[in-house]
């Protein structure tokens, strides 16, 4: 008789289990090219401001007279401004509260406007009424004219500034999540959460953001270059950062008036600008696609 | 000793546009200790409903729910918490009722801590024992859920069910969306469990193949109210509501020499929502009267522990 | 029908419709998933063929590939015939195709609203399928559409509702009636009641076997649900693994059922031995179509395996006429 084996494992191979979700999320992000080179160009403008001191061949404040207003040479790689001051140091230095705001701003909208958002969205009722019609006034108000507004009141200055600018972004952060709530809401690990004797806080805070809030990482890092800009038009105006501060939009707006004699002093503020809110929004679109729901699972 | 789970006339209505949906109306049951009440029905019966009402996912709007005497139908804070350690769930869909960013072991361990009763160093060896009960491989304990494949996500759910001590589980429809042959090895544990730890379970089911295994006592259910209910093997052999014969009569058997001959049910489900006082069936029913669209139907005792919902269940019987 | 070895020039017209070697992959970013590994069958004019398996075995890949529906990429079709008629579908210039697609043969889904679209009215909907193939002016094909709601048991009043008024039941009723209204030689019906409740289900199969009966249509029904199957079919197919293990007729799958696979579900059927303690499943689960055991697939979860199932091809031979196997080791398990 041939001999008979019997055999009761597993058919399927056992897999390890992966690493962390997160990692998985950055793998898969940096995998299309416009998030490489995105990623690359920001972290290179990043490192570049944090280690202005460094690399500024001069003080952002320090004046050279004798040479004011001159055109970028091998002197002055981006000219001077009225004052002799080098503008490629005052960009450098500049960057780090440009990118300050941005980042800060971004984050710090998109976090009050999650949790604002979350408690509209799981508990429902009146209390997600009253919270969904302020939001609906805030957001009425058209987005730079709020911030103006803000600006006004506030004042004007740095931290004034970022607060401005998170504001005007709650509305859309809480809109957002509500939404995405909304839709995670019947879902039933969310119940079974309940079955099990979690506080209603634990259930939002350990079971429902963390499935809902990855598609406001995407927002908030299109937000930083939607803030950079903000900002730099509230500078333009008058408003938000002040001279002597090197932000970016206040070179920008001091540079306006020389457009047509010193365009270099309104050129590269300005390309800088676009080129930070272009590789941003590079890696914004590549986490998007990383986040999109058919390619998980 | 009072029986472990006793309802009396539980109802749950929810309150629509158009009017009041009677999801649950009426019910009335008791559950000892181990055993297990199979509950079958087809969509819109309100199994579902009942079964979160029992462990209060939803509050009741009517009627009393009693676990080992005591009156829990309406309690709130601790007492809930206390009730939760008692009567738990396990749900129908592996997919939606794991948390997708929780490992698994974590979502066994989160149970073991809510209920208080270990130190945290403990924790993490009787999440391992849960899953050594409910048979997930070693190696698969730090999956998250979108590795595993239904029948383990299951698996996880009823150890996540476990890890509170339960006394009684509602097991809403937990092998309904398995491939077949993993079916059985759920059900098979299930009844494992069940010898091993003593607990009671209601099943929900609208499959009546899998609820005569499982089952000690069954229910049928339709739009809301319970229309027969007996000892799971009674209900094969002597059923005596219409609603049943029909159900029983349409399940396509793999006896090729008996063709399917089902009972033909005029129209479609009616309205959950304001129904009037007479049988809810009686629109589709074959044997409906004049009399049955008005007279609300009562539970009667027919036989030996054998409840039935018709006022025609005699002459239809013979 | 089936030889002993494949062989495509013998009995090339021996059915309506013959399917020989059919290979379809899936491709994704870095696996293979080996949906359909050489599967042949043959089917007669009028005849009902079962395709029972479980999640993932093979068969809608199948029923897709006869259709020619396969979205490429991900799926690939390798190789295969697939003659209706005499002629292959396989190799038929996309033009003609499209008049096979509805009009020779027709699909129907487990969930109806896959053919029906939300923000039309259930008759304008009939009356479009039954323009598109026949040539009907508007007064004729309001009218046939009205029969048609007729036939599928459906009061002419809602004619005009939307498909979010009709129930499962209804939205399926409807679906096999249009698909059947421009009477195609063969349906494919990919489990049309599994989303039914029981009692649903019951008036649709009985339905469809009316509607079978009344246009002589061929059909290929997938399911898992071996009663569905014993109620509905003449002849059955076993799928696992992207391959057949076991074709018979009625008789030979429910009584004389020869392969483990088969044996191994019929006795984990809830219903199957009500007096047992414990229910029998079969032990392990699906291999993981990217990584198929060598030999023959199900040999990791059967009780009978033996050193030769896990070397190379293991053939379908013909255990009683006209039902196949394909087991190497079936005179040890009887």
């Amino acid at each position: 008789m041939t001999t008979t084996q019997s055999v009761h494992t597993e058919a399927r191979p056992i897999k390890v289990a992966k690493s962390s979700l997160l990692l998985e999320t950055l793998q898969r992000t940096l995998k299309s090219p416009g998030a490489k080179v995105g990623t690359v160009l920001f972290v290179l403008i990043v490192l570049a401001c944090v280690f202005a001191p460094l690399i500024a061949p001069y003080k952002p404040n320090d004046m050279d007279l004798t040479h004011m207003y001159s055109a970028p040479s091998s002197l002055h790689l981006m000219g001077t401004d009225g004052l002799g001051r080098d503008q490629f140091s005052r960009l450098l230095y500049g960057g780090r509260y440009s990118l300050a705001l941005g980042i800060t701003a971004s984050l710090f909208g998109a976090i009050v406007g999650v949790i604002i958002g979350s408690f509209a969205g799981y508990f429902g009722g009146r209390t997600e009424t009253v919270i969904m019609r302020l939001m609906d006034i805030l957001s009425s108000i058209p987005g730079l004219l709020l911030c103006i507004l803000i600006s006004a009141v506030l004042g004007k200055g740095f931290f004034n500034t970022v607060l401005a600018l998170a504001i005007a972004g709650v509305a859309e952060g809480a809109r957002y999540i509500r939404a995405q709530i909304l839709k995670e809401r019947s879902k039933e690990y969310l119940e079974a959460a309940e079955a099990i004797n979690c506080s209603k806080l634990s259930i939002m805070f350990r079971h429902l953001l963390p499935n809902v809030v990855q598609p406001v990482l995407v927002n908030v890092t299109m937000g930083i270059g939607m803030v950079i800009g903000m900002a730099a038009m509230l500078s333009y105006i008058g408003l938000g950062v002040q001279p002597p501060t090197p932000e970016w939009g206040a070179l920008l707006a001091a540079g306006r008036s020389h457009i047509l004699n010193y365009p270099y002093l309104i050129a590269f503020p300005g390309l800088v600008i676009a080129v930070t809110i272009f590789a941003v929004n590079l890696v914004g679109d590549g986490l998007r696609d990383a986040l999109d729901p058919r390619l998980i699972s | 000793m009072p029986p472990l789970i006793e309802v009396k006339n539980l109802s749950k209505y929810f309150t629509v546009p158009a009017g009041l949906l009677h999801a649950v109306d009426h019910v009335s049951f008791t559950i000892e200790k181990g055993k297990t009440l199979g509950v079958v029905g087809e969509s819109g019966c309100g199994k579902s409903t009942l079964g979160r009402t029992l462990i209060r996912l939803q509050e009741a709007t009517d009627g009393t729910i009693l676990l080992n005497g005591e009156d829990i139908t309406h309690v709130n804070g601790n007492k809930l918490r206390d009730v939760r350690n008692k009567v738990q769930i396990v749900f129908q869909d592996p997919y939606s009722s794991l948390n997708p960013r929780l490992r698994i072991d974590d979502t066994i361990r989160e149970p073991l801590k809510n209920s208080g009763r270990y130190p945290r160093s403990e924790l993490k060896g009787r999440a391992s024992a849960l899953m050594d009960l409910v048979g997930i491989d070693v190696r698969l304990r730090q999956s998250y859920p979108h590795e595993l494949d239904g029948g383990r996500r299951q698996r996880v759910g009823i150890a996540r069910a476990l890890a509170m001590g339960p006394e009684f589980i509602v097991c809403d429809e937990p092998v309904s969306s398995l491939d077949v042959s993993i079916q059985a090895q759920v059900l098979n544990l299930l009844m494992d469990l069940q010898d091993q730890m003593g607990v009671a379970y209601m099943f929900v089911t609208h499959d009546l193949s899998v609820v005569r295994h499982i089952s000690d006592q069954i229910c049928v259910m339709y739009l809301g109210e319970v229309v027969e209910r007996c000892p799971s093997k009674e209900l094969f052999v002597s059923n005596l509501h219409p609603y049943t014969k029909a159900l029983l009569s349409a399940i396509p058997s793999v006896d090729i020499n008996q063709p399917m001959q089902p009972i033909a049910l005029k129209g479609e489900l009616t309205s959950p929502i304001n129904p009037k006082p007479g049988c809810r069936f009686s629109p589709r029913c074959p044997y409906a009267r004049g009399g049955c669209s008005e007279q609300p139907q009562r539970l009667e005792e027919v036989a030996t522990h054998h409840y039935v919902a018709c006022c025609r269940v005699r002459e239809i019987n013979g | 029908m089936i030889g002993r070895g494949y062989d495509p020039g013998r009995d090339e017209n021996a059915g309506f419709l013959s399917v020989r070697n059919l290979n379809v992959i899936y491709t994704s970013r870095k696996k293979i998933v080996h949906a359909v590994n050489g599967v042949s069958f043959d089917m007669k004019k009028g005849e009902t063929l079962g395709m029972v398996g479980e999640t993932g075995a093979g068969k809608t890949t199948i029923a897709k590939s006869i259709l020619r529906i396969l979205p490429d990429p991900p799926a690939k079709v390798l190789g295969g015939e697939i003659r209706l008629d005499g002629k292959d579908l396989m190799t038929l210039p996309e033009k003609e195709m499209l008049k096979v697609r509805g009009e020779k043969v027709a699909m129907i889904f487990q969930d109806p609203m896959t053919a029906l679209n939300p923000l039309m009215t259930i008759g304008d909907q009939i009356i479009e399928g039954l323009k598109l193939h026949n040539d009907y002016s508007d007064v004729e094909a309001a009218q046939k559409a009205r029969e048609l709601l007729e036939m599928v048991g459906i009061h002419e009043e809602r004619f005009k509702e939307y498909p979010f008024e009709f129930s499962g039941g209804m939205k399926q009723r409807v679906v096999i009636g249009m698909a059947l209204a421009c009477e195609p030689d063969l349906l494919l019906a990919d489990e049309p009641t599994t989303a039914l409740d029981v009692t649903i289900q019951a008036q649709v199969l009985d339905l469809i076997n009316k509607l079978k009966a009344r246009y002589g249509t061929s059909m290929i029904l997938i399911t898992h649900n071996l009663g569905v199957v014993a109620q509905t079919c003449d002849h059955v197919a076993v799928i696992y693994a992207g391959k057949m293990i076991e074709y018979g007729n009625k008789k030979d799958i429910f009584i004389d059922y020869a392969h483990p696979y088969t044996r191994g579900l019929f006795a984990s059927l809830p219903g199957f031995n009500v007096d047992a303690p414990r229910l029998k499943p079969i032990a392990g689960t699906m291999p993981d179509p990217t990584d198929l055991p060598p030999g023959c697939a199900f040999h990791p979860r059967c009780p009978y395996a033996i050193e030769e199932c896990r070397n190379g091809e293991i053939s379908l031979k013909e255990i009683s006429p006209g039902h196949y196997c394909r087991c190497c080791n079936l005179q040890q398990i009887w």
